[in-house]
């Protein structure tokens, strides 16, 4: 079951880091033409910060989750390696359970600015894009990265439990 | 019982090494024990304010975008097959001397680090291509990997670098200042590399046979193949300097002509772009998910007064500032035993940077000494995060081995850091150049 769950939400973080990239790849683009524009005296791209900003935004946060089933998030290990593995399964719950914490904190608070500002109509500076843009792929990494750590703290626990681990970790 | 914000301030840093210790991830420590520091300081109204707006702030600002740009134009530059042509365009000149394969190992490191801002990164493609000739060549396994190891931290010196990038976003200094800044740092480096090697192969010149001289035609034929890096280069850096475009515009620019190269190399199928695209990914979630832990950890710092008394105590001692800075770089040092870069620049730069500033020493230059120090620690056993990455790509390498062989590099580094602290010209005078 935790395995079936693990690689079902592997795929799931690692399909929405590869959208989080494409808008990178959109940021690429959009400053690369931008450059080009303003040097042939074309005036540029009207906005392109704007929607620079967005795309960047959503590439950081789409990753985070992704980063998370990764194990990537760095983290010292010295003292983790030289304990057992059930004692290293209870550090990681331990770790897992803040990790909910935060990730779950920062989706929760948010929410209430993500819906002030839309309420406010808050606008980005030049392109006038509603704020609640930049605000969806916050919501939507933070959100899925709690799940996420939610999912390793199970994992953490039934190690911690039977000494045995509930998954394959899978190549990238 | 009344608790100082100062007292709370280091119970706080005290439970967050504590949760660091137990591999709790660093972002999530600094993070969580920023949230609950706030909270007893502050109470909960403030939290929701910090975890509500602090995430948000902590990555839309424009600047930012330079990060993740510069990381892609890594990861494709990594993936374009210049690694292999960068060092044979090096061993062509120096391969017949002793220890030349080592000597030419450093210096495509330096080559690709100017393309490729990280170290990691660089460590990881260049030990697939030198390892193996190296160990063909009968050189000794302790001076390969440990050479491999310590050219890989020159991709952090060597500009364009996303540490220093975040230095500068941090500090509010210019990235094109630091970036100059850090070129002769850099190109030191790489001299003091090469130097350790000699002063190795020359002791023993079993530890690194020479190889058959290379003729000139052989050599002119070799350096066409690393056109692109250079191009690649010259339009990144000089681009920002001659003013075409701004630092984060030079990013896009890069990414942009690493991926073409790569396709250009037909390099890039869809399973390999795709693997781009997860290692962009996995540094991109890694590096912003710190920056945001970071921010929420020193909004609570500020509130302790922490950094504040921490300058006022040292300045009452009156101690010299030179040895104050002694000081903080034997503590880096130590710390970056254990700690990785980033994590480690971050966590110290609100209490280290304004101390540095009222012991009135230049921002950019300590920018590059801090960098410098940093990169030490990727080296330094037992937790230098350079000697894994070759580990992982060599097969049959023991830590033992590698960790003897770093010795050398290691006095480089600490000769190198000296020669930074007493002469900071060689960091100030090129921006003062460039950038006047």
């Amino acid at each position: 079951m935790i395995a079936l769950f693990n690689r079902w939400l592997y795929s799931l973080t690692k399909y929405v880091a590869w959208v989080g990239m494409l808008f990178l790849l959109g940021a690429v683009g959009i400053t690369a033409v931008d450059v080009v524009m303003r040097k042939l005296d074309a005036g540029g791209i009207f906005g392109a910060v704007d929607l620079i900003q967005l795309m960047v935004m959503a590439a950081a946060y789409l990753s985070i989750p992704f980063a998370f089933m990764s194990r990537s998030h760095v983290a010292v290990s010295i003292l983790a390696d030289m304990a057992s593995r059930r004692v290293a399964a209870l550090f990681q719950l331990l770790g897992a359970l803040l990790g909910v914490c935060f990730m779950f904190s920062i989706a929760w608070f948010g929410y209430d600015q993500a819906v002030q500002q839309a309420e406010y109509g808050d606008v980005s500076m030049t392109f006038g894009l509603p704020m609640i843009y930049y605000w969806v792929p916050l919501l939507i990494g933070a959100a899925l990265s709690a799940v996420v750590t939610v999912h390793i703290a199970v994992e953490s626990l039934y190690t911690a439990v039977t000494g045995r681990s509930g998954i394959v970790l899978e190549e990238l | 019982m009344d608790i100082s914000p100062q007292a709370i301030g280091l119970i706080a840093f005290a439970v967050m090494f504590l949760l660091i210790a137990i591999r709790v991830p660093i972002a999530i420590a600094m993070g969580m024990v920023g949230a609950v520091g706030g909270w007893i300081l502050n109470g909960a109204d403030s939290v929701g304010f910090i975890m509500g707006s602090v995430p948000f702030e902590s990555v839309f600002p424009y600047s930012l975008s330079v990060i993740p740009l510069f990381i892609m134009m890594g990861v494709f530059a990594a993936r374009a097959g210049l690694s292999q042509a960068l060092y044979q365009a090096v061993n062509v000149f120096i391969g017949h001397r002793k220890g030349g394969l080592a000597m030419a190992t450093i210096g495509a490191c330096a080559a690709f680090g100017a393309i490729c801002g990280s170290s990691l990164a660089t460590a990881a493609t260049m030990s697939r291509v030198a390892m193996p000739e190296m160990r063909r060549r009968g050189y000794d396994d302790g001076l390969a990997s440990a050479t491999v190891a310590a050219g890989g931290t020159l991709g952090v010196l060597i500009p364009p670098s996303v540490i220093m990038v975040i230095y500068a976003l941090l500090t509010e200094q210019s990235i094109g200042r630091m970036f100059a800044a850090a070129l002769i740092p850099g190109i030191l480096a790489t001299a003091l590399y090469i130097g350790a090697i000699w002063v190795r192969t020359n002791r023993n010149p079993l530890l690194g046979p020479a190889d058959e001289r290379t003729d000139w035609p052989g050599r002119v034929k070799a350096l066409k193949n690393v056109w692109p890096v250079a191009l690649l280069f010259g339009v990144v850096i000089g681009g920002i300097y001659v003013g075409w475009f701004s630092p984060t515009e030079a990013a896009a620019i890069g990414a942009a002509g690493a991926f073409l190269l790569a396709l250009a190399k037909r390099q890039l199928n869809t399973k390999v772009f795709l693997s781009c695209l997860g290692e962009t990914s996995t540094t991109t979630g890694m590096i912003f998910l710190i920056l945001i832990g970071t921010s929420v950890f020193n909004y609570f710092v500020e509130t302790t007064g922490l950094p504040q008394q921490l300058v006022q105590q040292v300045g009452e001692l009156g101690w010299d500032p030179y040895l104050v800075l002694v000081m903080l770089i034997v503590f880096f040092i130590i710390l970056g035993c254990f700690m990785d870069a980033l994590s480690m620049i971050l966590l110290t730069l609100p209490f280290v940077y304004p101390l540095v500033l009222s012991l009135g020493f230049d921002p950019i230059w300590f920018g590059v000494i801090m960098v410098s120090v940093v990169e030490v620690g990727l080296i330094t056993p037992p937790v230098g995060m350079n000697l894994f990455v070759i580990l992982a790509t060599t097969p049959g390498l023991q830590l033992q081995t590698i960790s003897r062989g770093i010795v050398a590099f290691l006095i480089a580094d600490v000769l190198r850091l000296s020669l930074l602290v007493s002469i900071p010209a060689l960091s100030l005078w090129l921006p003062s150049v460039l950038m006047e």
